[in-house]
């Protein structure tokens, strides 16, 4: 079942970005993090890399950085990569381990003792929450959880208590954001006990029309309904902002055109740019793809909104003085050369 | 009526919530609603907790002046700390502030009861406890329906699930 769900889901990656599960877990006997003894959290980091680089258990391996090791940039490259969190870059003894695809990633010590991540291309809550799941079970190999009968998995924040799951996807609605139909979605999601936000960029204004949706609530509930919860809600809205992209092109195609082609024609010429403009084209340029009004790679743009954030960027460019890099333009010569290939 | 806040002033503002299909009714005076709102309108998720646990203290009958006053035995957390932060010191905390925090998780998930998955090791019961309450659940059906034959298999196996659970107690 799980193979032909994986290539079901994966065939909404026109909308879905990716798709992420994410399961909060403490150690039984030792104070959650921030009342955590140094010596206790080296332990624990050198438990969790015991279990998953233990030779049996044929996974594929994992890099390991500690908060102590890293500059302030790579710091916001993982976040920006939602790899760790900004939370966790603030804990003295935390690390992550970092599979090598960068698909799954284990941190240690940040508001909980362990948080297993994975996130996967396009459509794949399921895919992604087995991964989740069978790295849990070999931790547990070696640690014992923190787990009651009434409140299941016990978690420093008591909104993540109960099953510590939150599962999430990155959809792009550029027809829904132009529509403003956003602000109206979002207060029929909290009903539902779903929350929708935009991934970069605070509050509403989402930068490059991307939204994540996820389960609110964590207790109570099952795990498998939590993902079809998000499943049924993100199809939803998915069907809807295809309906609307339509719709536009069908009644509105040269309006439409030229801002798709204005868009491309900006990043293609660029010589500086920053961040939230780069988003705001890019995003009609993924939408132009998606109607087939322009020949790009879908996969391609979709890695694009990620590197031109300002800390992936950065690290692209290997060296210490990153204060004398013009980063605007380096991010319009970046844009310029992954997408002039193709046009 | 008396302001649910303060308790001293007369209550001029009437708010009805809904929140995870549970309706509630919240009476406060022009101050207090207009901390309320304040408190409110930009969400953020310690101050969340906060509200949540206010609105515990204030509308509940039970005395919970004596618990405040808890520390955590095993991580030394205080009441006032866990509502600042809205985050626990340990998993001990959720047993030493449960009379304080039981109302709120239930309002903030809209459930009190974990369903999902167990731990491997250490949660034998609780797995030989769920399926008790379905194979009650499965009896109830089976004598609904006059299955008399399913019914007293259902009992043996009910009986001998119970005898587990109590040999895995004293083991």
């Amino acid at each position: 079942m799980g193979c032909n769900m994986s290539k079901n889901e994966y065939k909404e990656k026109d909308i879905v970005i990716s798709s992420r599960v994410r399961l909060a877990r403490n150690i039984r006997n030792l104070p959650f993090p921030i009342y955590l003894q140094s010596d206790s959290a080296k332990d624990i980091v050198e438990v969790v890399e015991k279990s998953i680089n233990d030779k049996n258990n044929n996974l594929t391996p994992f890099n390991k950085i500690k908060v102590e090791d890293i500059t302030a940039n790579n710091k916001k490259m993982l976040v920006e990569k939602h790899l760790t969190s900004p939370e966790w870059g603030r804990n003295d003894h935390a690390a992550v381990f970092i599979r090598e695809d960068e698909r799954v990633s284990i941190m240690v010590n940040e508001e909980d003792h362990i948080r297993i991540q994975c996130i996967l291309d396009g459509f794949q809550l399921n895919y992604a929450y087995d991964i989740a799941n069978e790295i849990d079970d070999l931790l547990e190999e070696e640690i014992r959880y923190a787990f009651d009968e009434k409140y299941g998995y016990l978690t420093a924040c008591p909104s993540n208590v109960g099953t510590g799951m939150r599962a999430s996807v990155m959809l792009h609605l550029p027809s829904l954001t132009l529509s403003n139909q956003m602000n109206n979605l979002m207060q029929t999601l909290a009903r539902f006990g779903i929350t929708i936000r935009g991934i970069y960029g605070e509050g509403t204004q989402a930068m490059g029309d991307l939204y994540q949706i996820s389960n609110q609530t964590t207790l109570g509930i099952k795990e498998q309904d939590i993902i079809s919860n998000i499943h049924s809600v993100a199809k939803e809205i998915i069907k809807r902002e295809r309906d609307l992209r339509y719709e536009v092109l069908n009644n509105n195609k040269t309006y439409l055109e030229d801002k798709i082609f204005r868009a491309l024609g900006t990043l293609t010429n660029a010589r500086t740019i920053s961040v939230e403009e780069s988003m705001k084209l890019i995003s009609l340029v993924r939408l132009g793809t998606d109607l087939e009004l322009i020949d790009q790679d879908i996969k391609k743009i979709n890695d694009l909104m990620i590197t031109i954030q300002p800390g992936i960027l950065l690290s692209l460019y290997d060296t210490a003085d990153l204060q004398s890099f013009d980063v605007d333009k380096l991010r319009a010569n970046f844009i310029r050369k992954s997408l002039i290939k193709n046009t | 009526m008396l302001c649910q806040n303060c308790n001293e002033r007369a209550a001029s503002i009437h708010i009805t919530k809904i929140m995870s299909g549970e309706k509630r009714e919240i009476h406060l005076c022009d101050q207090c609603s207009a901390l309320h709102e304040m408190f409110n309108s930009s969400f953020n998720f310690q101050g969340f907790i906060a509200n949540l646990l206010d609105l515990e203290e204030n509308t509940h009958a039970v005395d919970y002046s004596h618990s405040m006053e808890y520390h955590c035995p095993q991580c030394g957390m205080d009441y006032d700390t866990f509502k600042k932060h809205g985050k626990f010191g340990c998993e001990k905390c959720y047993e030493t502030f449960s009379l304080l925090i039981n109302p709120m998780i239930q309002r903030m998930h809209g459930k009190e009861q974990h369903i999902g998955k167990i731990v491997k090791y250490g949660g034998e019961n609780i797995r030989l406890k769920r399926e008790l309450t379905s194979l009650h659940g499965n009896l109830s059906l089976a004598i609904e329906k006059e299955e008399y034959e399913k019914a007293a298999l259902l009992r043996d196996q009910i009986k001998i699930l119970k005898e587990q659970i109590k040999d895995n107690i004293k083991s």
